[in-house]
C-alpha cells in the first residue's frame, strides 16, 4: 500500500518535471547559447598551448560559423565579409598579436528565434595580453545573427552595438 | 551565561519560524542586491583618479527614480544587461553642445571647470550635440589618448544608477 503511494507520487513528479521541460524549456534558445559559449571558450589562449591545441580551436571555430560570415565591428574599424577559409588565416594573426586572451559572454539572451534564424545580443568581455606585454580588455555588445544548418546553429553575423556615441 | 547566548546565535535552533525567517531574510538580501544596490568592482582606469581598479562599490539602482542624470554625476551605463556595465561621468545633457579644445572640456562655448581630472590632455574633438533623450559621459581620467578612451553620448534609458559612494 504504502509502495504503491509513493510509486504514484515518483510518476506524478517524473510527469510534472517532462511537462515543464517540454513546455517550459527553450530548447532552441538553448543550444544557440550553447554554440555562442562555445564559439567563446575556442577564442581563449594562452602561450602554453600546442600548435596543435590551436589546430584544434581554429578547427571548431570555422564549424560554428557559416560559409561567409558577415563581421561589422566599427570600434576597429572593421567591416568586413569572413569567409570559413580565411578563419585559420585571422586565428593565427591574433594568435601572434595577442599573448593571451579570453572572451567571456555576458547577460547572453536569445531576442528571437524564427526557425531557421535566431538573433543573439550580449556583453562579449575581452581581456587580453599584447605580444609587447601590454593589456588590451574590452568589453562589447554583440549582435548576432545565426541560421540552424543540419541541426547545427551557425554565425552569420556579428555587428556591435555601440553604447556610446563620440 | 554569555556561551549560552553565543552558542545560541551560531547554532540556533532549527524550528519552523527560525526557517521562515532565514527564507525572508534571504529573499530581501537577493531582492535588494540585485535590484536595489548592485554590488560591482571597478576594471579599468577610464574612471581613475575617482575610481581605481579593483574597488568595491555598490551601483544604486533608485537613484534617478525622480530625478534625472545630470552634470558632475557619475553614472553606471548598462551594456547587453547589468553584468558589465561601464562607469563614466555625465558632462552635458540634451541640446548642450559639448567639445574638447587641448584637453579642456567646453559644454555651450563654456570652460568646464573639472577639479576631479588630474593629469595632463591633449583631446581635441568637434562639437558635437547631444541628442534628444540622451546625455554625454565620460571618463576622468583623459590621460590616455582619445581614440583609446571610451565615451560619448548614450540614450538616458541605458542609465541603470550611480555608485553608492
Amino acid at each position: 500500500m504504502v509502495t504503491k503511494k509513493y510509486l504514484t507520487v515518483g510518476l506524478i513528479l517524473v510527469a510534472a518535471i517532462a511537462v515543464f521541460l517540454i513546455f517550459f524549456v527553450d530548447w532552441e534558445a538553448r543550444a544557440v547559447k550553447k554554440q555562442l559559449r562555445s564559439i567563446a571558450k575556442e577564442m581563449t589562449w594562452s602561450p602554453a598551448d600546442s600548435e596543435l591545441t590551436m589546430v584544434a580551436r581554429i578547427k571548431h571555430v570555422q564549424e560554428k560559423i557559416a560559409e561567409s560570415c558577415q563581421v561589422e565591428i566599427p570600434t576597429y574599424k572593421v567591416s568586413q565579409l569572413v569567409s570559413r577559409n580565411d578563419v585559420p588565416t585571422y586565428m593565427m594573426m591574433a594568435k601572434n598579436y595577442y599573448r593571451n586572451l579570453s572572451v567571456e559572454l555576458k547577460d547572453l539572451k536569445v531576442e528571437s528565434i524564427q526557425l531557421p534564424q535566431a538573433r543573439a545580443v550580449t556583453t562579449a568581455y575581452i581581456k587580453a595580453t599584447g605580444a609587447d606585454g601590454q593589456r588590451n580588455d574590452e568589453a562589447m555588445v554583440l549582435e548576432f545573427n545565426l541560421q540552424k544548418v543540419d541541426k547545427t546553429w551557425q554565425i552569420v553575423n556579428v555587428n556591435e552595438t555601440q553604447i556610446l556615441e563620440k | 551565561m554569555a556561551d549560552s547566548s553565543i552558542k545560541k546565535f551560531f547554532f540556533p535552533k532549527i524550528t519552523k519560524s527560525y526557517l521562515r525567517r532565514l527564507a525572508v531574510v534571504a529573499i530581501v538580501a537577493i531582492i535588494i542586491f540585485k535590484y536595489v544596490f548592485i554590488p560591482f568592482t571597478v576594471q579599468g582606469e577610464s574612471m581613475a583618479p575617482t575610481y581605481v581598479t579593483g574597488s568595491f562599490n555598490f551601483c544604486f539602482t533608485a537613484r534617478y527614480l525622480f530625478s534625472k542624470p545630470a552634470p558632475p554625476d557619475v553614472v553606471t551605463v548598462r551594456m547587453a544587461g547589468q553584468e558589465v556595465m561601464l562607469l563614466k561621468r555625465v558632462v552635458a545633457t540634451e541640446g548642450q553642445r559639448v567639445e574638447f579644445r587641448e584637453g579642456s572640456l567646453f559644454v555651450d562655448g563654456k570652460k568646464i571647470n573639472e577639479p576631479y581630472v588630474s593629469g595632463k590632455s591633449d583631446w581635441n574633438l568637434a562639437p558635437t550635440t547631444v541628442k534628444p533623450g540622451n546625455i554625454y559621459v565620460v571618463g576622468d581620467n583623459r590621460s590616455v589618448p582619445i581614440e583609446a578612451h571610451t565615451f560619448g553620448q548614450t540614450p538616458v534609458t541605458r542609465i541603470v544608477g550611480a555608485p553608492l559612494w
